[in-house]
């Protein structure tokens, strides 16, 4: 059973002081939902839980421990925004221990109303590119075939912006937006203005998606983040899938590659060009 | 007189200090005719246009933005363009896909030798945009106060 086998991990780790702490997850306020947890020594492993539910990607969390060694629960999506960071430098290897979990898709809610969620829907990776130890036995790819066409136009666009609150609740969730000052709140210049219009919501979304694109993990995060219930993967998805597409290049599969817009190609496609 | 024939766009157009700022040079130099709608900034390289000048423009309410550089293979820091060139194809991409502005933003590569192709990409920009009409959708509503203080010369 994965659950078990995270808490003897942990435990192990914790005891041989091979790690500091362990990131995990643990029981939530409510059913159906779970929270991070950060287990420092062996006697918090056993609040440690794994289930259908887990969807926080708690690499978001490595940030606040910096200098300490760490073992971290990743899934395949998260294992490859970790794998992203890996790449930029922002954490360091040897002082990661990290446990992969093989990942059906996770859920929202419990019994009989548990809806997959989206990312999951249309996700082709379910085993982490990068672990020390992978747990649970291998996942069959199915996917739902309307789920992984993003669609030529997000018609409701508009609307969607007209509705962003813009509380940046999406980049905080967001464990590439790592910037120390956010492109959306520097003041020399001021790009994004305080206020509600739309034109400038639109404008930190679009250029929020041109700083993560090619590096994305599609966990889904920033859309669970959002308090308007913005589908912001749409637009992500349609940035992964034209780089697949364009470039031939999936994010976040190898620490040693560049995304697709970290290298070029003198042969690249000059269609967009007058 | 209908609007169509009165609206002159306002396009902001970046150019590499290298070749498209040189081949603007030269079509003033060559007298070629150009319509007068292009704002030229000049950047160190089209690689050094960040996607947020592009859109920073159009919500200030630039009617079109023309990107220009070196020819690929010609980029005086020998590879900007070539990771512009990705760039774009995503941001113009990303656009289409959300139905804004895609259809004002326009990219080219013009060289220092160039002059005339720069009068026609200016020409092509333009009736292009003239075309589209204004800038309406997503471009920033200023509030009146602020316009008026702006009006009258005060900050931001």
């Amino acid at each position: 059973m994965i659950q078990r086998a995270i808490q003897k991990l942990a435990r192990e780790k914790l005891e041989a002081k091979a790690i500091d702490l362990f990131l995990g997850y643990a029981r939530g306020t409510l059913p159906g939902r779970v929270k991070p947890f950060a287990a420092a020594g062996a006697a918090d492993c056993d609040r440690l839980v794994w289930n259908e539910n887990c969807d926080t990607n708690l690499v978001n969390y490595l940030a606040r421990y910096p200098g300490k060694k760490i073992g971290i629960v990743v899934k395949p999506c998260d294992a490859r925004t970790l794998v992203t960071l890996l790449h930029e430098n922002q954490v360091k290897r040897e002082n990661l221990f990290i446990v992969g979990v093989n990942c059906p898709g996770v859920k929202t809610g419990v019994g009989a109303e548990a809806a997959m969620q989206p990312q999951c829907l249309a996700c082709e990776i379910r085993k982490p590119p990068i672990a020390d130890v992978t747990l649970g036995g291998p996942v069959e790819t199915a996917i739902a075939p309307q789920a992984k066409l993003a669609g030529e136009l997000w018609d409701e666009f508009k609307g969607e912006m007209q509705r962003c609150i813009r509380c940046f609740a999406c980049r905080n969730a967001c464990p590439l937006c790592y910037c120390t000052t956010c492109f959306a709140e520097q003041t020399m210049p001021e790009l994004v203005y305080p206020g509600n219009d739309a034109a400038e919501s639109a404008f930190f979304q679009l250029g929020r998606i041109m700083h993560i694109a090619g590096r994305c993990g599609e966990c889904g995060g920033c859309e669970r983040a959002c308090p308007m219930d913005i589908p912001l993967q749409k637009i992500i998805r349609k940035a992964a899938a034209f780089l697949e597409e364009t470039y031939g290049e999936k994010a976040g599969l190898s620490v040693e590659t560049p995304g697709a817009l970290g290298t070029f190609s003198p042969t690249d496609n000059n269609s967009i060009f007058l | 007189m209908s609007e169509r024939d009165t609206f002159e766009p306002k396009i902001v157009a970046f150019l590499c200090n290298w070749c498209s700022y040189a081949g603007a040079d030269l079509a003033g130099i060559g007298r070629f005719q150009y319509p007068p709608n292009v704002r030229v900034i000049r950047v160190p390289c089209s690689g050094r246009i960040n996607p947020l000048f592009i859109l920073k423009a159009l919500v200030n309410g630039a009617d079109g933005v023309l990107v220009s550089g070196c020819h690929p293979g010609d980029c005086h820091y020998l590879q900007g363009n070539y990771v512009a060139r990705r760039k774009f194809t995503v941001l113009k991409s990303l656009l289409k896909f959300a139905g804004a502005w895609d259809d004002r933003v326009f990219f080219s590569w013009v060289s220092a030798a160039e002059g005339q192709r720069f009068s026609e990409v200016v020409t092509e920009v333009t009736e292009a945009v003239r075309a589209l009409g204004p800038n309406q959708d997503f471009v920033k509503r200023i509030p009146e106060p602020l316009l008026a203080g702006l009006e009258q010369g005060g900050a931001r």
